[in-house]
This record gives C-alpha cells, sequence and structure tokens, in this order.
C-alpha cells in the first residue's frame, strides 16, 4: 500500500525502540500459543529491540526485567502481549512509569481472554492470530506519544438537591467536614418523606422525633446554607466548576416571623394541607407542619385572597404582631458556583386512582398508607385516632391490601422496597392502640429482608394479624361504609368474601417529578423505573456517570430511611476525596483541535454527549477538557480530520488494520470493540472458555462512536473479509448515547454498499454488555460461517469501491489542507 | 387481546407472579368450582402440565368476558391463553356437545340461533322485511378452507 | 349520515322489535341505514373459542361485505362490535393472520382493506350533535325514571381495542349510554359491581343455567339496593339474562323486586316518539308498565 501523507500532529522526535515481552502465564497462554514462536516472530518486526517470552510477566521478576530492559536498551515503548488489558494495563503503566517512561507509552496485545482461551484446540491458528495481535500492538506502538494528565481546580462548595433525610445527611457530613453546602429544597420546609411517616421500621422509633434534631442542626450549620422554597432552573459546567441558577420563590414572609400562628388564625381561606395530603385544611399563611426547618410561615398565593394583585384583605397583616409579612415579594434568580452535586430528590406516590377497582378517591374509608401515616401520628389532624373518613369512628377491622402500583407492568415495574415492612409496623402500631382490631394483609410476597425484619415479621403474626397470599380482585363498598374484599387464598385454593371496615391501600413510589429537570441538566441515564442510574450497580452505587455528580437516598430507587442515610454518607464521602484533593485529573485520553483544519460546521458539538466541545467566536472547535469523557464520537464525526482523539488517533487505528490485513486479509474479520461493553464482553467469552472460531481481529476504542466510517472504508479497501461493530447496548452506554452514532455510521455504511452492489451482511453490528460473553461468541462463529461463503470477486470489488473511495476523501483532504496553508 | 401476534404471548406468563387478581376478579370463579384462571396459568404454563389442563371439562367455563385480562397488572394476555387452550382441546376432541350442536347450526344456516316461523311472523307484524339468510355455501367453503372440519363435520 | 346496519343474528329473529326500533331511532335522527346480507358475526364466546381461524375469517368475511359498499358499521350487539373489531385490528397487526384470511377471502373475490369504522349504538348515538339532536327532537322525555346501565363485557374490553379513549383517572367504565340517558331527560345512576359480566356464556355455552343466573343475581341485587326503576343494555345476550333472567329468578324468589331491561335502541326509539305498538315492547318478560304510561 503507497504511504500516503498522513497528517499527523506533532512529528516523531526519536526513533521508537520497542521491546514486546509475551507472556506464557503459565499454561494459560502457553498452553495453547507457542510464546516461544511468537516471541521471535515479534523479534524480526521494524523498530523491535528486544523480544522474550517470560512465564509470568506481571510478577516481579517479569516487571523488573521489563525495567532493567528499559534502562540497558534504551527502550522507548513496551508492548507486552498477555492477559486483558481491562485486567494489567495499570500493573504495566505502573511498571514502565517506575522506569521512568511515560505510562502511556504502554500497549498490551490481548493473546489471553480474546486468544488462547477461547482458541484452545488449535493451537496452529491461536499462534497465527496471536502473531496477528501482536503486530497490531506493535504497529500502535509506534505511533504511542508520552501524554500529560492535566490537573484542574475544585471548588470547596457542594450543592445538595433535595432536602430530605439523604440530602439532609449528606449536608451535614460535608458541611462537617468543612466545606460550604448549599442545601436546596423546593416544599417550604426540608424533612421530606419521613417528617409525614409516625414510627420507623423496625425500631418503632418517632419519625419526627429522630429526624428534628438532624433538620434543626442543617438549619443553623455554619456551613450550610438553606434554600428552600427553591428550585434549580440551570446547572452548567462540570466537575469542580458546576454553574448553578435556583429560583427562590416569594415566601411573602420575611426573616423576622416567630412563627407565633397569629396570622394563620386571623387568615380567612381555607385550603387542603398538603403535608396531611388533603385530610386537614390550612389557611392561604401557613406553617407545612409543627416542626418545620425554617420555622418560619409562608402564603400560598392561589388560595390568598390577594392573588390578583389587589390588596383585599390584609387580615394576617394586622394580626401580626412583628409586621414580617410583605405582600411585595418577588420571586428571583440567585446564581453560585459548586465543585459537586449531590442529588437527592426523593419520591413521589402512586396515584392509587390509576387502579380504580380498588374505590379510591371513591369510597372515603379507603385510604392510602401515607393517609395512614398521618391519621395515626398524634401530630396529625384526627390527633392520633385512626377513624374512618365517612363517620368518624376507629374501624374494627382493617385490611391492608399490598403492591399497589409496584410490580406491575401497568403501573411501576419494580418493588418499592419499602412496603412489606411498612404495613407490617402499621399493624402493630393499631395493635398497639386497639389491640381488639382484626388485621388482615393481602400480599404477594413479603419482604422482610433486613435486619430486625423478619423478627417485626413474626411479631406481628403473633400479634394476631392474618396474613393472606393473594391480592383482591374487587372492592364493593357497601352502605355503611364498610368494604367487602373478594378474592382468592392462593394457599388454600379457596375464594374469599371479607368485609373490612377499612382499607389501607399499600402505595408504590415513585420518582420524583422535578427530577426529570435535574436529569437533563446532569445528563444522568435513568434505569427502566425512571430513577437515576449509577456508575456501576456493585462497585460505584452513589457514583453517576457525570463526575463530580452523585445520587443518595431515594433518587437512586425506593429504599428505606437506614439505606438513604447510609448512601447520603457515603456519596457525601465521595464528594469529599474530589474536593478534598482540590483538583481533579484529567484523563489524556481526550482531543485537541488542529484549528488551521477545523471549518466551523459544527458536526462535532451536535454529537457530543457531555456538550464539552463548542465552537468558539472564531468558530473553531474548542474542548472543555475536565466535562470531556474521552468517547471520541466527536473525532469519528469530524469529516475535516481536524479532531485528534488523544492515545486513540486515527493513526494509531489504522495503523493496526494495516498490521493484520497484510496476509489473507479476506479470511479475517475485524472487530471493533468498547472498551466498558463489548471488549469486556469478549473478556468475559474467554474468562468463560467460550470457544469461537480463531478468524476474528479485536480493535479496541474507548467508545463505540469513536469507529469512524473512515476506518470501516479503510478497511475493506484492505481486502477484509467481514467487519463487526460492536458496543454498549442502546441505552445502556457508558457515554450516555454516543452508541447511536455508532449505529447511525453502520446503517450508512451498508446504504452505501447496497448502492455500490456490495454484500452489505459483510458488515455486521451487535450490542453486548460486559455480562454478555456467550452472544459475543455466538455473533463471531456465525460470522465466521458466513466468511467462508463470501466470493473472491466480492472482495476484490469492494477493495476497488472502498479503496477510490478513500483516495477520493484523503484527496479532497489534501487539497483542503493546502488552501489552508496557502 | 391488544397484542395480537398469536393468541397468547408465551413471554408474558413468566412475568405472573400467582397474585390471583384474576381469580379475584373472575365471575365463573365464583360460581364454579375447579375454575381458576391463576390456577391454568400456573400449571400449563409455568409448571407444563398441558395435555391435563387440556382434557379438562371445567376449560368450557369461561365466559370470555376479558375481567382477568384486563385487570392483571402485568397485562398478560389471560384471554388469549384461554381462547388458546379452548381451541386446542376442541382439536383434541374435548368440546362440549352444546357448543358442538351450535357450529353445526352456524355451518348450516350461517346464524347462531336457530330461525323458525314464530320470527318471520313477529318481523312481519312489526313492518320488518323478512329475514334475509346469508350466502351459506360461502360460508360453509371457507369454514372448511379455514380447517374448521377438523372439528366438525361440513357437508 | 348513511351508515351500514350490523344487526348480528339474535336481534333480528329473537328481538325483532330491537331492530325496529333502531330503524325508527334512524328515521328520527336523519340517519339511513344501509342492509347488508351479513351472516352472524360470528359469536366472540362460541366459534372464537372453538376455532379461532374459522372465527376469524368469517369477521373478515363480514367485514368484506360491509367494505364492498364503503360505509361505516353499526353494531346493536356489543359481542357483535367486539368481532368486528378485534379482528379489524388483528388483520392491521398481524401479517401472518392476515395473508391467511386473504387467501380465503381472494378464492371468493373479496379482499380486505380495513378502511372503516366499526361503532357501537351507544358510540354513534353520544357524539355532540346527534344527543343535540335528541334533545331536540325528543317527544317524550324519561323525567325522573332512574335509569342504571350495563355495557356488558364485550364493550369495553380489552379496552386498548374497544375504547378509543382512556378512560378517565378511577373510572373503569365508559359513559356513552349515561350521555344518552341524561339527553333523553332521565338520570343515570350507579351501583356496585357495575362492570361485572352478565353471566350469560355460562348458561349458553355449558347449560350451567343455575351458575349462570348466580352471577346475575349478584347485579339484580346491587341495582334492587339502589332502587333503580329500569335497565339499560346494549347486547341482545345481557338483556336476554337480565329480563329472562329476572322471571327465572323470580321463579323460585317470589318477592324479587323486579324493574324492566331495555336495549338502548328501544329507549331512544321511544322517547323521539316512535309508534310503542312497532317497538313490540309487550315482549318483554319483565312488564314496561311504568315506561308506557308516561
Amino acid at each position: 500500500m503507497a504511504d500516503e501523507d498522513k497528517i499527523t500532529a506533532g512529528g516523531e522526535v526519536e526513533e521508537p525502540r520497542i521491546g514486546v515481552y509475551v507472556c506464557h502465564c503459565g499454561l494459560n497462554i502457553g498452553g495453547s500459543v507457542d510464546c516461544e514462536a511468537l516471541a521471535l516472530d515479534a523479534s524480526k518486526l521494524e523498530d523491535v529491540v528486544v523480544s522474550e517470552a517470560q512465564l509470568y510477566t506481571c510478577s516481579e521478576p517479569g516487571q523488573e526485567r521489563i525495567k532493567s530492559d528499559i534502562e540497558k536498551h534504551n527502550l522507548n515503548r513496551i508492548v507486552v502481549a498477555a492477559c486483558s488489558p481491562r485486567m494489567h494495563e495499570p500493573t504495566f503503566r505502573q511498571c514502565v512509569q517506575d522506569a521512568g517512561l511515560n505510562p502511556y507509552l504502554l500497549e498490551m496485545a490481548n493473546i489471553r481472554e480474546h486468544c488462547s482461551w477461547v482458541h484452545l484446540h488449535d493451537r496452529a491458528s491461536a499462534t497465527e492470530k496471536s502473531k496477528d495481535l501482536v503486530r497490531m500492538a506493535v504497529s500502535r506502538a509506534r505511533l504511542l506519544e508520552p501524554q500529560e494528565e492535566i490537573d484542574i481546580p475544585v471548588k470547596q462548595k457542594a450543592l445538595v438537591i433535595g432536602g430530605g433525610v439523604a440530602g439532609i445527611q449528606a449536608a451535614l457530613d460535608l458541611a462537617d467536614s468543612g466545606y460550604e453546602v448549599v442545601l436546596v429544597e423546593k416544599e417550604p420546609s426540608i424533612g421530606g418523606r419521613m417528617a409525614q411517616i409516625d414510627k420507623t421500621f423496625p425500631t418503632m422509633d418517632c419519625s419526627i422525633c429522630i429526624l428534628a434534631p438532624k433538620m434543626s442542626e442543617a438549619g443553623r450549620h455554619p456551613n450550610i446554607e438553606l434554600m428552600t422554597l427553591t428550585e434549580v432552573v440551570n446547572i452548567s459546567g462540570y466537575v469542580g466548576n458546576f454553574n448553578v441558577t435556583v429560583k427562590r420563590k416569594a415566601r411573602y414572609v420575611t426573616e423576622d416571623c416567630s412563627a407565633c400562628s397569629e396570622c394563620s388564625k386571623a387568615c380567612p381561606q381555607l385550603s387542603p394541607n398538603e403535608f396531611d395530603i388533603g385530610l386537614a385544611t390550612r389557611g392561604a399563611i401557613y406553617i407545612p407542619f409543627a416542626q418545620a426547618v425554617p420555622s418560619k410561615y409562608l402564603i400560598d398565593m392561589e388560595s390568598c385572597l390577594n392573588r390578583n394583585g389587589v390588596r383585599v384583605c390584609e387580615k394576617c397583616v394586622e394580626a401580626c404582631e412583628r409586621k414580617c409579612i410583605d405582600f411585595n415579594t418577588v420571586d428571583r434568580e440567585e446564581c453560585f458556583d459548586v465543585g459537586t452535586i449531590v442529588v437527592c430528590t426523593g419520591v413521589d406516590v402512586f396515584d392509587a386512582r390509576e387502579i380504580p377497582q380498588y374505590l379510591y378517591g371513591k369510597a372515603p374509608n379507603v385510604i392510602t398508607s401515607l393517609e395512614f401515616e398521618r391519621l395515626i401520628n398524634a401530630g396529625g389532624p384526627t390527633g392520633g385516632n385512626l377513624i374512618r373518613p365517612s363517620d368518624g369512628n376507629i374501624p374494627k377491622t382493617v385490611a391492608f391490601i399490598q403492591c399497589i402500583g409496584s410490580r406491575s407492568e401497568k403501573t411501576n415495574p419494580y418493588c418499592s422496597n419499602v412496603c412489606c415492612m411498612n404495613t407490617i409496623k402499621d399493624a402493630l402500631l393499631i395493635k398497639e392502640h386497639w389491640p381488639e382490631t382484626e388485621i388482615k394483609v393481602f400480599y404477594i410476597d413479603i419482604r422482610a429482608f433486613g435486619k430486625g425484619f423478619e423478627d417485626l415479621f413474626q411479631r406481628a403474626k403473633k400479634e394476631g394479624v392474618q396474613f393472606i397470599r393473594g391480592l383482591p380482585g374487587e372492592v364493593i363498598e357497601l352502605k355503611n361504609g364498610n368494604l367487602r374484599l373478594l378474592g382468592e387464598m392462593t394457599l388454600l385454593n379457596k375464594l374469599y368474601e371479607i368485609e373490612a371496615e377499612m382499607v389501607v391501600l399499600s402505595i408504590g413510589l415513585k420518582p420524583s417529578i422535578g427530577s426529570e429537570v435535574i436529569r437533563k441538566f446532569l445528563t444522568l441515564s435513568i434505569t427502566s423505573g425512571g430513577f437515576f442510574m449509577v456508575a456501576h450497580p456493585k462497585l460505584r452505587p452513589v457514583d453517576t456517570a457525570t463526575r463530580g455528580v452523585f445520587l443518595a437516598g431515594c433518587s437512586e430507587g425506593p429504599k428505606d430511611i437506614k439505606e438513604a442515610v447510609t448512601q447520603a454518607s457515603a456519596a457525601a464521602a465521595r464528594a469529599n476525596i474530589i474536593m478534598r484533593r482540590g483538583k481533579v485529573t484529567v484523563e489524556a485520553i481526550t482531543p485537541r483541535v488542529n484549528r488551521d483544519l477545523c471549518s466551523g460546521c459544527g458536526a462535532c458539538v451536535k454529537v457530543c454527549p457531555y456538550q464539552a466541545i463548542h465552537l468558539d467566536s472564531d468558530k473553531k472547535a474548542v474542548v472543555v477538557e475536565a466535562a470531556c469523557a474521552g468517547c471520541g464520537t466527536c473525532g469519528a464525526e469530524c469529516s475535516f480530520t481536524a479532531i485528534e482523539m488523544r492515545h486513540f488517533t486515527d493513526d494509531q487505528i489504522l495503523a493496526q488494520i494495516d498490521a493484520f490485513t497484510e496476509h489473507e486479509a479476506e479470511k479475517k474479520i475485524l472487530a471493533f470493540c468498547c472498551n466498558w461493553c463489548s471488549y469486556a464482553g469478549a473478556d468475559f467469552a474467554g474468562i468463560g472458555r467460550m470457544q469461537y472460531s480463531s478468524e476474528v481481529r479485536i480493535i479496541r476504542t474507548m467508545c463505540s462512536g469513536r469507529v469512524s466510517t473512515a476506518f470501516i472504508e479503510h478497511a475493506f479497501a484492505r481486502g477484509i473479509g467481514m467487519v463487526l461493530l460492536s458496543g454498549c447496548h442502546i441505552g445502556d452506554c457508558h457515554y450516555i448515547d454516543a452508541n447511536t452514532h455508532a449505529e447511525k455510521r453502520f446503517n450508512k455504511t451498508r446504504r452505501i454498499m447496497r448502492q455500490a452492489e456490495l454484500d452489505p451482511s459483510r458488515l455486521e453490528l451487535v450490542w453486548v454488555s460486559a455480562a454478555e460473553g456467550q452472544r459475543f461468541q455466538e455473533k463471531i462463529n456465525s460470522m465466521s460461517k458466513k466468511l467462508k461463503t463470501i466470493p473472491s470477486e466480492e472482495i476484490k470489488s469492494a477493495m476497488k469501491y472502498f479503496g477510490d473511495l478513500e483516495r477520493k476523501r484523503l484527496e479532497k483532504l489534501r487539497r483542503g489542507a493546502s488552501d489552508v496553508n496557502a | 387481546m391488544g397484542k395480537a401476534l398469536d393468541l397468547f404471548e408465551k413471554e408474558e406468563f413468566y412475568k405472573c407472579l400467582q397474585c390471583a387478581i384474576c381469580t379475584g376478579s373472575c365471575p365463573v370463579a365464583r360460581v364454579v368450582e375447579r375454575f381458576n384462571p391463576r390456577e391454568i396459568i400456573l400449571r400449563y404454563i409455568l409448571y407444563g402440565e398441558e395435555d391435563e389442563v387440556l382434557g379438562m371439562k371445567e376449560i368450557w367455563n369461561c365466559a370470555t368476558c376479558h375481567a382477568c385480562q384486563e385487570r392483571c397488572p402485568h397485562n398478560i394476555t389471560i384471554s388469549g391463553l384461554l381462547t388458546h387452550i379452548q381451541n386446542l382441546a376442541a382439536k383434541k376432541g374435548n368440546l362440549p356437545d352444546t357448543m358442538k350442536a351450535a357450529m353445526t347450526l352456524m355451518a348450516e344456516t350461517g346464524w347462531s340461533i336457530q330461525a323458525t316461523p314464530r320470527s318471520d311472523r313477529v318481523r312481519t307484524e312489526l313492518g320488518l322485511a323478512p329475514l334475509k339468510r346469508p350466502d351459506t355455501a360461502e360460508i360453509r367453503k371457507i369454514f372448511k378452507e379455514a380447517g374448521l372440519d377438523e372439528i366438525l363435520d361440513l357437508k | 349520515m348513511k351508515i351500514s346496519l350490523f344487526t348480528g343474528c339474535v336481534i333480528p329473529i329473537k328481538y325483532p322489535g330491537m331492530e325496529a326500533a333502531m330503524r325508527e331511532l334512524a328515521r328520527a335522527l336523519d340517519i339511513e341505514l344501509e342492509d347488508v346480507k351479513f351472516g352472524c358475526c360470528p359469536a366472540p364466546t362460541g366459534l372464537k373459542t372453538v376455532h379461532f381461524d374459522a372465527w376469524l375469517a368469517l369477521a373478515a368475511r363480514n367485514l368484506c361485505l360491509a367494505e364492498e359498499k364503503n360505509l361505516d358499521i353499526a353494531t346493536l350487539c356489543s359481542g357483535c362490535a367486539n368481532t368486528l373489531r378485534e379482528t379489524n385490528h388483528i388483520l392491521s397487526m398481524d401479517e401472518k393472520k392476515r395473508l391467511f384470511v386473504h387467501d380465503i377471502l381472494a378464492s371468493h373475490g373479496k379482499e380486505f382493506k380495513g378502511s372503516m369504522k366499526i361503532l357501537q349504538l351507544p358510540e354513534l348515538l353520544s357524539s355532540n350533535d346527534i344527543l343535540d339532536l335528541i334533545q331536540k327532537r325528543l317527544k317524550r322525555p324519561l323525567a325522573g325514571m332512574k335509569i342504571a346501565t350495563h355495557y356488558g363485557c364485550h364493550y369495553f374490553r380489552p379496552s386498548d381495542i374497544m375504547l378509543d379513549e382512556k378512560l378517565d383517572l378511577g373510572y373503569s367504565l365508559p359513559y356513552s349510554m349515561e350521555l344518552i340517558i341524561e339527553a333523553l331527560g332521565a338520570e343515570p345512576v350507579e351501583y356496585n359491581r357495575q362492570d361485572l359480566c352478565c353471566g350469560a356464556a355460562l348458561g349458553i355455552n355449558n347449560g350451567l343455567t343455575e351458575e349462570s343466573l348466580e352471577i346475575a343475581s349478584e347485579k339484580i341485587n346491587w341495582m334492587n339496593e339502589v332502587g333503580i326503576d329500569a335497565l339499560a343494555v346494549c347486547c341482545p345476550t345481557c338483556f336476554s339474562q337480565f329480563d329472562s333472567g329476572q322471571a327465572l329468578i323470580k321463579r323460585k324468589k317470589p318477592d324479587l323486586r323486579t324493574f324492566p331491561v331495555f336495549h338502548i335502541a328501544e329507549l331512544v326509539a321511544f322517547a323521539l316518539g316512535a309508534e310503542v305498538e312497532k317497538l313490540n315492547l309487550k315482549s318483554h318478560k319483565i312488564p314496561v308498565g311504568a315506561l308506557i304510561n308516561e
């Protein structure tokens, strides 16, 4: 192939002197690959100074050997042919760094998970494939450049969105650690759901009693700025430097308020009290509940008589001794910068009217579990008396129906975590006050998984609470306000017709409505249930994919108080790590823009999932390093080769393709795999010893979005048999939605192939998650079957077609570049 | 059956939690012992007891009211499953005589109930046109082409 | 407006009074009816459970006959509407089934295109225009009557096929008949278990008349608890179940409080001034005296 004048950024300062180390890994590699032959083959490659096989390269002696060779032979690039880089890249990077080499000058060839383990019974093919993999690694190593990671400063201030128990805990932990914290809450008081419930399980503590001290502390902590009645309206920026804009809604009551309550006594208006879920009323001027923090009144303009701007009533002003009511207050915006953000937006509850046959909203004695909490709470609208809304009597029989709005595709598919234990707790509360009450719980499963939960469940049964497996199909309202439940006891295979004086619907939890807004600002992913997704479900349970943004509490999924507080402290600790360091290091895989080549078309801006690249006033692309995650989608999208992706350059990828298409390209399959999912999936296939055909050669990129159509064209122009594009499943992309661009390019290339009367099925696409080793194996096997049927005319036609296409494209770029340079 | 790719989607049934809302809503379950939609799902799909279920006489008691399917928290096509079971059972010979007679009547007359001279008389009294018999030959042919002759003797 | 009338087989044979009522009210409301030589729809509780493919093919044939006239279809029976609508839905969504039916129909010179709408009578009559017209041309307002409705299962289930719009939050039943009843000057009332099946299929398919009437009894008891004056239905099978059903139940329970049952077509035709003899109301098993003495 003629050497094109590749437009490289930065010339070679030194001749590459490459050391190749082939690891036997005991018999793991040595058992199916001839490592000596491999080392010998590598030694013959240009620029390779040292090439040898070792038993265990990652061991002490193995690493020492590399370090001493670097010094002895003046090596400046290292290739380790061994296990997956996802295993030991950090190990070998540290090793070469200790020997004085820049850690980005290391390349690994995966001849274990991707070769020896999956071709156990074909030593010859496995060895030939390993030779190709090492050649690819050497080709890339030649083009590797030393990289410097940059540090950017981090503001010593945190934003906590949401003032429920999770938000309060996170704010307190961060404030106690010495950081400034802004705690933003959209309701007039902090406290969230925990302030509304009566007792907690399994301890049967009074909820507000244990929460109130934390609320006060948060209210008066010198490091916490509490902003209630406030909503976040915009967040921009990146880790260490988020710019936050909030809207502070008008309270109409000033700081001087002492919560004496004279104003609300004088107010003539009545509205349903939200805190008591409409079971009680409040005035237009009110305090949400007695223990509110801040302990200040506020005016609900919707119900105030002065809502149209005309002052028709001033009863509250007259009653207020401290003169702290101000009708002239307006909403206002405030801006501030923070270094980290903890999202604690909490939950809303399911609207039980969505299940009409349970008569919620029609029959007065059918209530929800949250309404129950307010009724049984001594500070609630009935002074703690559980009374029937229809006649004010204490019910003698109570039925609880579980899973209302949970575990259901019709409503919410997930389990809401807390309802089983909540009902058990509620049942015990009823028995405590009215021991004669008959209580029946209708369930599908009872989930008593936490510490002390089983004991509480047992206690309930001992107190005589009956648990009946089988939710009612019908609830009928009788003339006296009682309810008849019709259903089947599945454990007895018997139908039931049970009458109860009150029915409590155990409603599920839903993501808070405000979360959608926050989600957009912070480009957070959500799960199928609508809750925010964490970076890794097992190993990074409070991080989000966006650096510097953490989750705690029910914003991440339904959970009880203990789990919420645990997550909150964890999130605070994680935020602390970033802020304590004072700076964040950006991995050196971000793009570099060549301003001379940049045409200002903005294609890169459109595809960046993080809005980390934009056009400056000169209409040239500019990268915000800290916001960039290094996916490479911008680089692949740029048709002017103006963007160089550091450490994953176009040249490096093309060199890898060239390396193994020197010989018998038509018998090989090129597979692009993304670091997070499909490469890991291929590793998983290796770990599981899933055997597949040996034609495939894998090139790793950080994201499938990195793969440009130019790479695919080049491969076909070189005469490759088939090409496979693979990455994370749509919706699961590690870089949010970058893989959708890979899909677009795949479709585009297939269209081109169809129009050129080539066989489009030679280009395939598969989404493989890190756990889907079998899927990867099946795909390769089916492709290799197809590979054997491709006629040589097809290969030749594609070579010609794509070769011409590539030549034309490069010619156009060359002309464009010379125009610029002229 | 909203998702009409086949009479029922087997995949859906693995979501069944045996919550018993279907049986709780079923009007027939209350009056006929041994008719239990939840149990039919459990035995037919989850436990694979297909032959036993296909041999039950009770499956014909379904009133096709669709309450089970409508109320199921997972939108499972329970009515579709019942129809499928009934169809299969009929092919295997499990078909009540009353229904066989009704099908035969339809194949012969094109209608599901017997027209009598009385009905014609009343129609005339009310000023209505006499009953117009549909093209029964075509109907019978269509039945045959659709495969109804596996169950019914179509002349 | 011109529309194809699908009477089904039960009404013309067993309850021709309802067919007469339909023709009367159509005349009064300027609706032109086109008659088509339909066969049995076929019944969703009958043939469908025995042989789905034959049911689908026959229903498609009926749809083709209507399509030839290029008109929408109005049905008098929820069972018919259910069959026709579901067939329409299946044939437009399921390619395999559509081809199966296409091949059979083609040999008889018919092709299904799925271009027409299938309306149930209450849907047809509860559009704003028709309701206005009914109120304008009302001759015998049913003032002071408490009328309950029984839609019957096939009217509104499965809801994704039978209902064009999702029901309001907290509601499990449509209210087209209630709107018509209000337009006729009467008062629609609710009762417990209003969405329960009438149970007719149990008697028809299996001869389990006792059990079938047990189901109907439950509804009748709840209706009597509210104290209704009449029941409105839109399906002849449901009609039979409640009309003949009350008569049968009364034999065993002589002090059963009974109430007359009407097909909605009968109520509307009566209120619009149709000749009472033409409606054949005397054929009802439960006497309709209260209404006629208006």
